[in-house]
């Protein structure tokens, strides 16, 4: 029997074969110069859902440890120079780094989860958080599913949605309506 | 707000000013905008008939046409003191908006009502926010032109360049209109906007702020139709209002229907066509 992690596996091989998927801007790479005005210097980052990989760079280059994990490594280049693990964001992310990070760094990722596993990924996101989670969402539909025949954004819910579903798994220290996306930052749970 | 100083009468000129400083209208904003609400931001066209309540003294006697405009489904918003004014009268607002930067606005969101939406523009002082703090629908809106001087730093660094100014009129009520129309509505039935006292009344309700206001009266009417003329008791302010929402109907009139009730000098504009009164008839 195929599971959903297997089926998302297959979907996100698919689009990453696509060029205009792997043009589209990085939001990983678009958010990484708020990320560090709230994240310290040299801080423990996982980027779960690094896509392909060019957030995780950013990050790297302006002095965070790096380390990496997506559900498909098809987007990423030959040669990746930072620590990768497959999984989804919903599985126990403990490979690397004893198990904890400084912080988790999410960027428009839980959209594209079945609604039924959002909550599960953050709540796994903030087991191995010392200091916090880096989220951002898009509350839009995507328009590029439509290439392989389904629905990339399974769970488009607007700011609140999102801002209220959060506040029951965490202390939500920051968030931004930028209309179209928003931005949470949450407390780490991790010891 | 206009820069333009309002020529009231000869020899009497009003500069239209914030009530509140620069500085503290960006402290609020600093403050408002980390209370993590939702923006108020353009929406498609809505169909809905929205009945804009304002504080002016013909309220009481307007109150049998708002009811039926509600029993037909219109949708109640309330600005300020006419919340409360509404909910005295079983009238439940469906939003609730607060524009004004001053701390002792933060009277006009009480008591909460589940379901009102509050819309609080992001200059509004920070007991205002927390007077809404905890509530199920709140949202906020930046009620400043795209190139303000002081918000639109503030809003760029915070909002990464992502927000909807709602720009235009210096009252309250034009605030509102402009926010409704950007949130898509586009018909409008205003109540208790009069510009004008009505007997000795300034509001519908009390408001001491406006007790001692010095009052003139002011003769109107459509050009060439002298037999239609009308007086009027109004303060300068109530003349500037009069003034900046005719202006407001000319340039931006055409992006919605607006039906101004009661009998005060703002419905008498509109209906006959006539100037906002220049000169004291006494």
């Amino acid at each position: 029997m195929t599971s959903i992690a297997d089926l998302e596996r297959d979907t996100y091989d698919a689009m990453w074969e696509l060029p205009q998927y792997q043009g589209e801007p990085s939001p990983g790479a678009q958010f990484a110069p708020l990320f560090s005005t709230i994240a310290l210097p040299r801080s423990t980052v996982l980027d779960a859902g690094c896509g392909n990989g060019k957030g995780a760079l950013t990050l790297a280059s302006q002095g965070f440890s790096v380390y990496t994990c997506d559900i498909s490594s098809a987007g990423l280049p030959p040669i990746w120079p930072l620590p990768f693990f497959q999984a989804a964001v919903w599985d126990d992310l403990t490979g690397w780094n004893d198990g904890t990070y400084d912080w988790v760094y999410c960027c428009n990722v839980l959209e594209h989860l079945p609604p039924q596993f959002t909550m599960l990924a953050v709540s796994q996101m903030l087991r191995i958080a010392t200091h916090g989670v880096f989220l951002t969402v898009s509350t839009q539909p995507d328009g590029l599913g439509i290439w392989i025949g389904k629905s990339l954004r399974p769970t488009v819910q607007g700011f609140t949605w999102w801002r209220d579903s959060l506040r029951e798994l965490s202390i939500v220290f920051e968030a931004r309506d930028l209309v179209g996306a928003a931005v949470f930052v949450l407390e780490g749970r991790a010891t | 707000m206009s820069d333009t100083p309002f020529q009231v009468f000869e020899g009497l000129t009003l500069e239209a000013s914030l009530n509140v400083e620069d500085a503290q209208i960006a402290e609020n904003v600093r403050y408002a905008i980390r209370q993590q609400h939702p923006q108020a931001w353009p929406h498609p066209p809505q169909a809905d008939r929205v009945c804009l309540v304002g504080g002016g003294p013909s309220l009481d006697d307007t109150l049998p046409e708002l009811v039926a405009l509600l029993n037909e489904g219109a949708r109640l918003v309330t600005v300020n003191g006419s919340y409360q004014w509404c909910l005295e009268r079983n009238l439940r607002p469906t939003a609730q908006i607060v524009v004004d930067a001053r701390q002792s606005n933060a009277r006009f969101l009480e008591p909460y009502i589940p379901a009102c939406r509050y819309f609080l523009a992001s200059q509004c002082h920070p007991d205002s926010w927390d007077a809404v703090q905890g509530r199920q629908y709140v949202a906020i809106f930046h009620s400043a032109a795209p190139d303000n001087a002081t918000l639109k730093p503030i809003l760029d660094e915070y909002y990464l360049n992502t927000w909807a100014p709602v720009s235009g009129g210096s009252t309250v009520i034009l605030r509102a209109i402009s926010l409704l129309r950007v949130m898509g509505y586009l018909r409008f039935d205003l109540f208790g906007v009069d510009s004008c006292f009505l007997g000795d009344a300034h509001h519908a309700y009390p408001q001491a702020e406006n007790d001692a206001d010095k009052r003139y009266k002011v003769r109107t009417c459509p050009t060439g139709r002298p037999d239609l003329a009308r007086d009027f008791w109004v303060t300068p302010w109530h003349l500037a209002q009069a003034d900046d929402f005719i202006r407001f109907v000319k340039y931006e009139g055409d992006h919605f229907l607006l039906n101004v009730h009661g009998n005060g000098l703002l419905a008498y504009l509109l209906a006959s066509g006539a100037e906002v009164p220049l000169d004291p008839s006494t």
